[in-house]
This record gives C-alpha cells, structure tokens and sequence, in this order.
C-alpha cells in the first residue's frame, strides 16, 4: 500500500498541500481529481521522488520502480524513437530481448513503421504514444500519469485514452493518474478521489452518480 | 536557386574589389597595392613550394591550437557543468585569459616560452575560454524536463552523460568550433608576427612591411583569408553532414 502522511509542501510563501494524508492500495487505478494548478503534479513528483522538499512521510515507495507518463511526451530529440526507448530499457533486461520488447509496445501503440523516426517529425498524438510506450514496456511497480491528454484535440484524446484503457488492462500495476477530466478519470480509474482545498488539506472518494 | 546565390556572391565580391581598385588608385598604389597586383604576387607565390611549406606549418600550428583548445575547452566545459568547484576556481582564470587583449599574451608568452610555441598557446589561449564557456553554458541549458524523464526512469549516469548532456551541448560545441577557428587564426598570425618566427605566414607578412613589399603583404593576407575561409567552410559542411540542427527544430 501506497501511504502519503502528513504532507506539507509550499512553493516559497506559497502553501500548496498542507498536512495531507492518503492511501492508495496496490494493484489500483487510482484517478486523482483536482482542478488546474492546485497541487496534482507536484504530489505524483512527491511520490516519483522527483521532489523531496516536502515535511511528512510516504510509505511504501521504497526499492519500488516507476513509470512515468508526463504531460509532454518528454523524448530526446537527437534519438530516434526506438532509441528513446532503449535509452531508459537497457540495463533493465536482457539486451537481446529488448529489440523484440520494443517492437512489441510499439505495435500495441501503432508506431512499429515510425521506429526509425526523429521525434521532431512525429505528431503530437504520436509523440504521445512513444511516451505511453516507453512507459508501459519499462517494468515498472508503480506507474504515475500526469494528465497525459493535456493539450491534445477531442479525437486525438479518445484515441489515446482508448489505448491506455486497452494498455491499463493487460497491466496489473499500481496506477496513480492526475486529471481535471471527470469523464477520463472514471472511464480509467478504479477510484476517483477529488483532492479538497486550497491549498490541498483532503481528499473524498467520488461516487460516478456524481 | 544555386546559380544565382553564386551570381549575387560574384557581384559582391566584385563591387568590394572594385572598391579596393579605386582606393588604391586614389591613393597611391605602392602604399595600398592594387588587386591586380595582389593576384599578380600571389600567381608568383604559388609557384614557390616554399609558399606551401610556409602555409602549411602555420595551417598546422592553426590545427594544433584548435584542437587542443578545443579539447581542453570541453573537458573543462563538462567538467565545470558537474561541479560547482570546478567553475568557481575556473572563473577567475578564464575571467583573466578573456579580457586580456592578445598582444599582451603574445610578449608574455615571448619571455617564457620557446618562440616555436608562443603561437600555439596563445592559440590555445584564446580557443579554450570561448570552448569552455559554451560547453559549460549547454551543459547548463540541459532541458531539466528531460532530465527529471531520466532520473524517474532511473537511467545510468554514464548514459545520461552520453544520450542526454554531451547532445544537449552539441549546437553550443559546433557554434563555439566556428567562432574558434576566425579567433584562432588571427591569434596564431599575431603571434608569428611579435614572435618573428620563421616559415610562418606571421613572418612573411611582418619582412614584407620591413622592406616595404606592400604587394607581398597584402597577398600574404589574402592567403590567410582564403585558408580561413576554407576551414570554416569544411567545418559548416561537416556540421551540416552531421545533421543535428535538424534534430533540433522541435523539442
């Protein structure tokens, strides 16, 4: 289990969680709801152990590993897009079985033709879906989504959101995603909790009646 | 497209030569030798193999201080991005070594070392700030984004300096190689000139002046004009071979 305890964070006078505690249970889609700007990325970096300069404590992140799938797609530009991928693969697996690892997420994603391809001629639909890819081949314990449609057209977002629904299911992982989206977080989640106040002190369950 | 960039760089290069004719008429053209007669000693130089020889050690003394300038303004540069030690007991140095006119290197250099080098390591001199302040600037400028991807995907510090810093600082690398090589071409000839080195360009040019062959000096020029063109030429070509602006364009 997942335990945030307790947690204070503030951007110089800016308090942005103040003595927030949750618990998230292994193996869950957990959607975390909350309006723009009010805390929902710096809690998943917390998490990640991107940003530690909080008070509190989170449990049960020890020796975990994670996957991350940012708002933009966050590929190096001077590799191509298997390149991107083995960059954060190799070390991770046997090095002649991540070829076939890669092929296979990037078929999943529908971008086994554009491997070869620079980033910078990808859409950015495409571009998101390296950065799916890159984070559902990563073996990963813990896998954290910080609102991933951000920014993307109604199409493009129904797209992707149906492939990670397809990808969420074959992973059985513990799922932390971040959105403002009602409707995307309840089609993906298994638990809704909209974070309260600003800054954030709590956090309720909601209810699809809602 | 090709044809008439060609024509447009004709044109211009004739109106400046022009120019040149027209002031070296006016004013007297054994002070200020006309291009005709510029091309005339040129013609009579290259027929000398010793032209070549003389051309090609300080090509090569060029060489060697761009290289090590560079090499050195890079590991430096790296070195600097790291560690914030390494930057603040550098930046007195390189403080020193940029605002220290030229001239001033070239004498000092004349009293303490041998006269064959003074132009080297005033090359060297004069590369290294410039390699080391763009390397340490693009290791600066690292996208901090992709840096946070890195360290949450857990990847090796020795890939990351590989497949994420050393290509960050890639387009600061080749603009700090191209304002290097003009640097370090007039540094090198201003040294060969004060060090009075023989078979260089730099000695040519100064026994010219001193017995009053203005044509020499002015073909001598023009030869160090068209040799540093060259270089910069194959290096833009290279950089464009390498294509990595392009890779660039949309992060």
């Amino acid at each position: 289990m997942l335990r945030l305890k307790n947690i204070n964070k503030s951007f110089e006078n800016l308090e942005v969680i103040k003595d927030f505690s949750l618990e998230i249970n292994e193996g869950e889609v957990i959607c975390l709801l909350g309006p723009s700007g009010c805390g929902k990325s710096t809690l998943l970096k917390m998490i990640s152990g991107l940003d530690n300069k909080y008070s509190g404590t989170i449990d049960g992140v020890e020796n975990k590993v994670f996957s991350y799938v940012f708002q933009e797609s966050r590929l190096l530009p001077w590799l191509t897009v298997k390149d991107n991928l083995k960059y954060v693969l190799e070390g991770k697996m046997p090095n002649d079985k991540i070829d076939g690892h890669i092929d296979s997420f990037l078929r999943e994603v529908e971008l086994l033709d554009f491997k070869d391809a620079y980033p910078n001629t990808l859409s950015g639909g495409m571009k998101q879906r390296v950065s799916l890819a890159r984070a559902f081949s990563v073996p990963h314990d813990i896998l954290l989504l910080d609102e991933p449609f951000q920014g993307l057209d109604r199409d493009l977002k129904e797209q992707l959101m149906a492939l990670l629904e397809k990808l969420l299911k074959k992973d059985d992982k513990t799922v932390v995603m971040v959105t403002h989206d009602l409707n995307e977080a309840f089609r993906l989640g298994h638990q809704v909790i909209r974070l309260k106040g600003k800054p954030i002190i709590s956090s309720e369950l909601v209810k699809e009646s809602e | 497209m090709k044809v008439s960039k060609i024509r447009e760089g004709f044109f211009i290069l004739l109106f400046w030569i022009g120019l040149w004719w027209i002031v070296s008429l006016l004013y007297n053209n054994f002070i200020i030798p006309t291009p005709l007669d510029t091309l005339r000693v040129l013609f009579q130089l290259s027929k000398t193999s010793a032209t070549y020889i003389t051309i090609g050690l300080s090509l090569l003394r060029v060489l060697m201080s761009l290289f090590i300038g560079i090499g050195l303004g890079v590991l430096f540069g790296m070195l600097a991005g790291v560690s914030r030690t390494v930057r603040k007991t550098l930046q007195p140095f390189v403080l020193l070594i940029k605002s220290t006119p030229v001239v001033s290197f070239i004498i000092i250099l004349n009293i303490y070392v041998d006269r064959e080098l003074v132009p080297i390591v005033c090359g060297i001199l004069l590369c290294f700030p410039i390699m080391y302040s763009n390397i340490n600037q693009g290791y600066r400028m690292v996208d901090h984004k992709l840096i946070h991807m890195s360290s949450v995907y857990q990847v090796p510090m020795k890939r990351k300096i590989f497949r994420l810093y050393l290509p960050s600082t890639m387009p600061y690398f080749f603009a700090g190689i191209l304002t290097s090589i003009g640097i370090c071409w007039k540094a090198t000839i201003a040294a060969e000139v004060l060090a009075f080195l023989p078979k260089s360009i730099g000695y040519e040019i100064f026994s010219s002046k001193n017995i009053l062959e203005y044509d020499f000096v002015f073909a001598w020029t023009v030869i160090i004009v068209i040799c540093s063109l060259l270089i910069e030429i194959l290096t833009k070509q290279l950089i464009k071979k390498l294509n990595y602006y392009e890779r660039f364009k949309v992060i």
